[in-house]
Order: structure tokens, then C-alpha cells, then sequence
């Protein structure tokens, strides 16, 4: 055996290599914001992906030409001014003076317009305003012109409203970089910057405050308005573990966490130091099942309305452990209730869903006993919990159901296929679902996007949407829009609800919002 | 010894060569990719075949493999795809956390579990020994995870003694450093005392029955002597085999603690790699572990000649 003084050099030698490696976390100081967000932000570059996580580090980050206030309004946010032609087809935007880059350059109206040009084939809303643009220049170092084929009254939503991915803006150098490559340096012009050098891949992002930011004069309302940082520095910890995260929050080592697991709730809501805040409208979250309109029996419409005499939109929402107050019960708007354009037109065939009345229903079918394969992501709590329900649902209304367990990365390989799979549970965010534009599954009509259901009348109907002059028109034809959906069900509901957020109470002044913002925060001693 | 030594690293590489080979398939074929999880769910089947594209995903099976034995061969285990980072530079983060969580498991754990083992050998038959085998069950049982749960919902969350989660690495004080470890290997190393405890206790009954035991005994040597001077030396080589297999068994449960504990090391990194479909991380792992596995594989070999000097190679 070794000798004792061998030993102690041993020890000596590994703990000296140990102490060698690069120290993590010590540059933090001031003010230090702890928040666990839905995932691990890991993807930088605002344009390159739809993922929710890239959109909450975007807005920290990087900033926007035009932003959503509070009461759903789109108000100029790096915009000082902007015109528009009498007849409609030049608009005419004017940045803010003093807007600088994290790298201590301007900001100019070039940047501006690398950055729309390279944002538009990536977005929903960005393809549609192609259509209709001639051109985009700009003018001088703060002004550029948006020259249209045609009028475009959806302008400046496209522009602000925070449908991933988010418009915002980037330095022409970087916006160079091809659409199907990442940046490769993360500089905004928003209230935080990234510290690169803090960054650790699963462990932790660090965004500090920009000293050179220029907010604006309002006060900060939802998106828009002034965006003062307050707090020196915000760390986004990674923790997948949902017991790990609530239990974190309230030892006071996290301040903020995103999504607190469903049946945790009730014990963070106890908790005295702990804040639990909800959302409403198109803060809130609506699940859906997405059925594969090219697999049979689904290829049949008929086939695929009988779930909506199935699903009942509370079934799932109490699976998923929630209570009363963050569920919207029996919403029968395609674009959910709260919303804009919340209508339930063509949605009788919704009212009082049972396992009878489907039985009903599916007898009046063509269905011949097919098994539904359902795509289960066991990953991911909705998803799972929600597929397996629906799995249920429909095995006691007479379908013969094959419940298929994978990951959500396999459940994304899956679907990708016409065959082999009729429908599969998820959910998305209000913001892209209360819109028919960017509502998944109508937006994507007649396109290559899972479930390929097509019918002409929802392509002139959307048509008819993105050129439409004023409010009154748009919720006339997403009525008619609603309707048709109804009829070809692409997607069927199963229930809207709020994801909650909760902070310590240490934290003040916390912009109540489903897309988690750091500005205006203020963060006092427990 | 030294040629010994050397024969079996060279023998690592035909292991290495056909883990890598099998790594590399299975991934290959495996469903999904990831550009269709870095698209997002939104994404139209075009992007997501512009990201496939620009990643070199959509390269044959011969390509990307010849590809990556020929950046392997240069020490080169590629670039995360999600992440943009080195491999070796995700490694070298990751690794400190998850060898200062095994190093610290293993040795509370065989600190517990050796003088336990020996002690129920010892005690036979008494309640002694059915607390030791009861425990063990106990460890052997109840997982990982739970026990974790209990430790954080005790210590850290309702004494507020130990921290819930996170690692402070070595060089930000070793206090801070050992209080973060504390409960996570004590999660850990449940499982792993139980398996020691467990075979300590089977072969010190078998070398207490030895006639060279009872001529110690009959020579005067104290029980402490005895115990841990003469048996527990003879005891050694199957202990010695235990604790070398269960640092497999430690790999398997990093993965486990280190999720449930917020840490940054090697086991979060393989499951965010699996489920992201990065395919130079996951394979980069797969060859870390296996070569470290070759490696403790060896080390438990030699060990063997410093406790059984009748073992020579």
C-alpha cells in the first residue's frame, strides 16, 4: 500500500488540478435576478428558431420596432415616428436618436432593414407581409421606407406583436448571415446584454443591464413603453427538475420560475413569501389535437368531427392537475376566449361533447374500425397527459385507439410523415393561436405542415384577413373563417388554460406577463 | 506490470473502435433529428430541411461517419449542434461536477459501507446485522430520486440547512463546494453502500470461518486487529471487484442525481443530448464513458496487486 505522506500528495496533486479549472458564476455582482424559465435558452439567434425560450432571451436581449402594450395595442418602441402614404403603399419609420448596439455602435435605419429582409421568409407573419412588399431601403442613417405591392393594414402587428420568431432587430453584419445559419455573435440593443464568458451550456445564461440603453419615457406597459433595468444582472438557471424548481424558489435560491409544475401550485400559493400570478386572453395557453388529415379514417371529415362530440376541454385539464381558476372551461373559439377575435361561429356541434353523443355520431360514419395511432410525447407534461386522455376518449367511443409513447423529438420525426400517425396532443401560446394568421392549424392551410389539411375557401378567407382595412372587416371574416374550420377540423380543442408564473415577493414591479421580461424589476432583500 | 499496463490501453481501441461504430449507427438510424427540435414545432418542413441541410445531416451514413472518425483520429469530437460549442469544451464544464459528485459518492460510500459490512459479519445474527441487511434492502429499493426528494424536502427545504440544488465549483471554497455535494451523494451513494455493505458482509463470513482466523484469535490479536487487519485484507479482492462495478452503477445514477439536484455535469449533458438529437455530444459521451470504464476496468485489476500479493500479471 502506499505510503501515508504518498497518499497526501496524491490528494494534493488532485485537488490542486481540480482547483485549476476556470472558476464559473464569479463575475456576478449588484443586483442578481435568479429565474428558472420553461427550458434551457440555448439558441441565440432571434430569427433561427420558433421556440418560446429564444423569444424570452430575445426580449431581453435584442429590442423591436414596434411592441404589444397591455391592452393588445402595437405602440413604437425603437420607432420615434412613422408615416404612411395616402394611398397606402410607402410607410416611412424613423428610429429613436441614441440607440446604440451592446457593442457601443449605432443603431441605423441599414441595420433595420438587414434585419426585417432576413426575419421575413423565417415567420408566419414575415411571409405574409412578403407578399405584399416592393421593397426596403432605407434612407438615411435612421430613416428607411417599407414600398408595398399592395395596402398592407396588418403592418405594424406584424411587426410588434411577439409571434415567434420575433422581429427584433440585430446589426446588418450579423443579419448578413444566411437564414439557415446561427449568428454567431449575440449583440442586441435591448435593456440586457449577454456575458458570454459567464455562459454555461445546462447550467446557466447571464444577461447583465446595459448601461448605454435608452428607454423610452413612458412608463413600461406589457412590451412596449420605457424598458428600464433595474436589476444588475439576470441569470437564467437551468433546473428540469419541476420538484427541484419550486423547492428552489422557496428556499429563496431561485426568484423567479416560469412554468411551476401544475400540482405544485397549491403549495407555492400558500407560501407567504411567494407571489403566484395568472393570465387571461391571449396570455393564456389553448391545447389542441392535431389530426392528420391525409391518414385514413381521418382523410374523412365526417370521421373527424365526431370529436368534437368527444372532447369536452375539462378531461384534460383536470389530468394535467389544474385548478378551476386557471382553466377557461368550454371555450368554443378556434382563436380561444379573451382574444381580439374570439368567436364560436360554426362551434354548435361543441356544445355538450359525451361519450354517448360520439358513439352516436361515429355510428352515422364511415369508419370501418381502423386503428387511430395517437403520438404520445412523454416528455412534455400537456402533450402526454393530454394524448393519453384523448386515448381514452376515444377507445370508450367505439374507436380502436393505438397509443404510441415516444420523446417530442420522435414525436417531430413522426409527424413529418403523411403516414402512419393520425393525431397527436400539444399546445401552443396565445399570442400565435388568437391571430388566423398564425394560428397553426388554419394558418397553415394547403401547405407542407403536419396534418396537411387544405381547403380553398380558408386560403381566400385568409387572403381576405391579411388585406382587410379595419377591425370590424378582420372579426367578420374570422367569423367565416371559424366556421369552415368547424367544418374540415383540422385541429380539435381541448381546453384553454393559464400557465402561471411565480417570484418571491422580494421581487416588485414585475411586468405580469406570459412572456417573461426583466425590465422595470426590482429586487429587494428577502 | 508495465508491459501488462500497456497491452491493455492498447486494447482499448478496438473497444472503442466498435463502440463507436455501434454509437454511430444506432443514432443514425434512430427517428428524429435535430434540426426538426431546433426549428421549433412551428416550423415549416422546408426550414427544418434548410437546418438539416446546413448541419450536414443529410449526408450519407459513409460520409458522416468517415467524416467523424477522421475529425476523431485528429482528438476532434466535433461541434454541439444546439449549442455551437466544441464537444471537448461542453466536457470540460461538465466533467468537474459530475468527478467531484462520484469522487465524494465513493468515498462516503465506502467509508459507510466497509466498517458496516464488517461489523454485520462480525455481529451475525444479531439485530445488528438485520439493521445492516434491512438497510441494504432499503437501498437497493427505494430509487434514487425519491431519496433525493426526501433529503432536499428535509435539509434544504424545511431546515434550511444544505442548499436544494446547484454546484459551486472547488474554487469558490471548499466549504460551499462540499455543503452542495452533501445530499446529492448522499442520494447517490444509498444504493452503492447497500451493494458494499452488502458483499463486505457475505465475504468476511467467509474469511472468519478460516483457520487462519482462528489462529490469530487463538494468538491473542484484538477483534479490531482481526477484523480489519487480518479478515478484511482477505476479504478484499470481491469488495475491491464491487466497488469497480458500481462505479458503472454511480455513471447510471449521476444522470438520476444530477437532474434531480440542478447539477451541471456529464449525466444532465447526455440526457439534454439524447433529447435533443446532438449527435456529436451524444457520441463524444458514449466514447468518454466507455474509455472510462476500460480504464476503471484497469485500475481495479491493479488494485488487486496491492491487496493480494499473489496477484501478479
Amino acid at each position: 500500500m502506499l505510503g501515508f505522506s504518498r497518499r497526501v500528495l496524491l490528494g494534493a496533486a488532485v485537488l490542486a488540478s481540480l482547483c485549476s479549472l476556470p472558476a464559473a458564476s464569479q463575475a456576478q455582482q449588484g443586483t442578481v435576478l435568479n429565474a428558472v424559465l420553461e427550458a434551457e435558452p440555448s439558441i441565440f439567434d432571434p430569427h433561427f428558431t420558433t421556440a418560446y425560450v429564444s423569444r424570452t432571451f430575445g426580449y431581453a436581449v435584442y429590442d423591436t420596432l414596434f411592441a404589444m402594450d397591455a391592452k393588445g395595442a402595437i405602440k413604437p418602441q425603437m420607432v420615434e415616428t412613422y408615416t404612411v402614404s395616402d394611398d397606402k403603399l410607402t410607410w416611412t419609420f424613423t428610429l429613436r436618436d441614441g440607440l446604440l448596439w451592446h457593442d457601443g455602435k449605432p443603431v441605423t435605419a441599414a441595420d433595420c432593414v438587414a434585419s426585417i429582409k432576413r426575419w421575413m421568409p423565417k415567420a408566419s407573419l414575415g411571409r405574409i407581409l412578403s407578399d405584399s412588399v416592393a421593397s426596403i431601403d432605407a434612407t438615411d442613417a435612421r430613416s428607411f421606407t417599407i414600398k408595398l405591392k399592395t395596402p398592407f393594414g396588418l403592418m405594424l402587428d406584424v411587426l410588434g406583436r411577439p409571434n415567434a420568431p420575433v422581429p427584433f432587430m440585430i446589426p446588418a453584419r450579423l443579419a448578413a448571415t444566411p437564414g439557415s445559419e446561427r449568428i454567431t455573435e449575440v449583440i442586441g440593443s435591448g435593456p440586457f446584454k449577454f456575458r458570454p464568458d459567464l455562459y454555461r451550456p445546462g447550467d446557466q445564461v447571464v444577461v447583465e443591464r446595459f448601461k448605454d440603453y435608452k428607454p423610452r419615457s413612458e412608463p413600461a406597459d406589457f412590451l412596449a413603453g420605457g424598458k428600464v433595468a433595474r436589476v444588475d444582472q439576470v441569470v437564467f438557471k437551468t433546473m428540469p427538475d419541476a420538484a427541484t424548481a419550486a423547492s428552489a424558489l422557496q428556499t429563496g435560491e431561485v426568484d423567479f420560475l416560469q412554468f411551476p409544475s401544475f400540482d405544485l401550485l397549491p403549495v407555492l400559493e400558500k407560501n407567504k413569501q411567494l407571489q403566484v400570478i395568472s393570465f387571461g386572453g391571449d396570455q393564456t395557453y389553448e391545447g389542441y389535437f392535431r389530426l392528420n388529415s391525409l391518414a385514413k379514417p381521418f382523410d374523412d371529415p365526417e370521421i373527424r368531427r365526431v370529436l368534437w362530440r368527444l372532447v369536452d376541454q375539462v378531461s384534460v385539464l383536470e389530468a394535467l392537475g389544474l385548478s378551476d381558476k386557471y382553466m377557461t372551461k368550454g371555450c368554443r373559439s378556434f382563436f380561444m376566449c379573451g382574444t381580439p377575435y374570439e368567436t364560436t361561429a360554426g362551434g354548435d356541434i361543441g356544445i355538450n361533447p359525451s361519450i354517448e353523443a360520439a358513439k352516436e355520431a361515429l355510428k352515422k360514419t364511415k369508419y370501418a374500425g381502423e386503428p387511430i395511432v395517437v403520438l404520445q410525447a412523454t416528455d412534455i407534461d400537456a402533450p402526454r397527459i393530454s394524448s393519453a386522455v384523448l386515448a381514452d376518449l376515444l377507445s370508450r367511443a367505439g374507436f380502436k385507439v393505438d397509443l404510441q409513447a415516444m420523446d417530442w423529438g420522435t414525436v417531430l420525426a413522426r409527424r413529418a410523415k403523411k403516414d402512419g400517425w393520425h393525431v397527436f396532443g400539444v399546445h401552443a401560446s396565445g399570442f400565435d393561436l388568437a391571430l388566423p394568421l398564425t394560428h397553426l392549424y388554419v394558418a397553415n392551410n394547403c401547405a407542407d405542415y403536419a396534418g396537411w389539411h387544405c381547403d380553398e375557401r380558408l386560403t381566400q378567407k385568409l387572403s381576405q384577413f391579411a388585406k382587410a382595412s379595419d377591425e370590424k372587416e378582420r372579426k367578420s371574416i374570422a367569423d367565416d373563417i371559424s366556421k369552415i374550420v368547424y367544418e374540415i377540423t383540422p385541429a380539435v380543442m381541448w381546453g384553454q388554460f393559464a400557465q402561471p408564473a411565480a417570484y418571491r415577493r422580494s421581487l416588485t414591479n414585475l411586468i405580469p406577463s406570459s412572456v417573461p421580461v426583466f425590465w422595470n424589476v426590482e429586487k429587494k432583500a428577502d | 506490470m508495465f508491459a501488462y499496463v500497456a497491452r491493455r490501453i492498447v486494447a482499448t481501441i478496438p473497444v472503442m473502435a466498435v463502440v463507436a461504430l455501434f454509437v454511430f449507427s444506432l443514432l443514425f438510424i434512430s427517428p428524429g433529428d435535430p434540426a426538426t427540435v431546433i426549428a421549433g414545432d412551428q416550423a415549416t418542413p422546408a426550414e427544418v430541411e434548410r437546418i438539416r441541410h446546413s448541419l450536414g445531416l443529410d449526408r450519407s451514413f459513409i460520409v458522416q461517419f468517415a467524416d467523424w472518425v477522421w475529425r476523431l483520429l485528429h482528438l476532434d469530437l466535433g461541434t454541439s449542434i444546439f449549442t455551437n460549442l466544441p464537444v471537448t469544451t461542453l466536457i470540460a464544464q461538465r466533467i468537474e461536477p459530475t468527478l467531484s459528485l462520484m469522487i465524494v459518492t465513493l468515498i462516503v460510500a465506502v467509508s459507510i459501507a466497509v466498517p458496516v459490512g464488517v461489523i454485520a459479519a462480525w455481529k451475525a445474527g444479531t439485530w445488528v446485522d438485520r439493521m445492516v441487511m434491512a438497510f441494504s434492502v432499503f437501498g437497493f429499493s427505494v430509487p434514487v430520486f425519491v431519496i433525493g426528494y426526501v433529503l432536499a424536502f428535509v435539509f434544504a427545504l424545511s431546515l434550511d440547512w444544505l442548499p436544494v440544488q446547484g454546484y459551486t465549483p472547488i474554487t469558490q471554497g471548499i466549504v460551499p463546494w462540499f455543503k452542495g455535494l452533501i445530499l446529492p451523494s448522499i442520494a447517490l451513494g444509498c444504493v452503492y453502500i447497500a451493494l458494499i455493505a452488502r458483499i463486505t458482509r457475505a465475504t468476511m463470513l467467509e474469511v472468519l470461518q478460516q483457520d487462519y482466523i482462528r489462529t490469530a484469535r487463538a494468538k491473542g490479536v484484538g477483534q479490531k486487529g482481526l477484523l480489519f487487519i487480518h479478515a478484511l485484507k482477505n476479504a478484499a479482492v470481491p469488495i475491491v471487484t464491487v466497488i469497480g462495478i458500481g462505479i458503472a452503477l454511480l455513471i447510471g445514477g449521476a444522470v438520476v442525481t444530477e437532474s434531480v439536484f440542478a447539477i451541471p455535469g456529464l449525466g444532465r449533458l447526455t440526457v439534454d443530448a439524447i433529447l435533443r438529437r446532438d449527435y456529436p455530444v451524444i457520441q463524444g459521451l458514449v466514447l468518454l464513458f466507455s474509455f472510462l470504464y476500460v480504464i476503471v476496468n484497469l485500475a481495479v485489476d491493479l488494485v488487486y496487486t496491492l491487496v493480494d500479493p499473489r496477484i501478479r500479471y
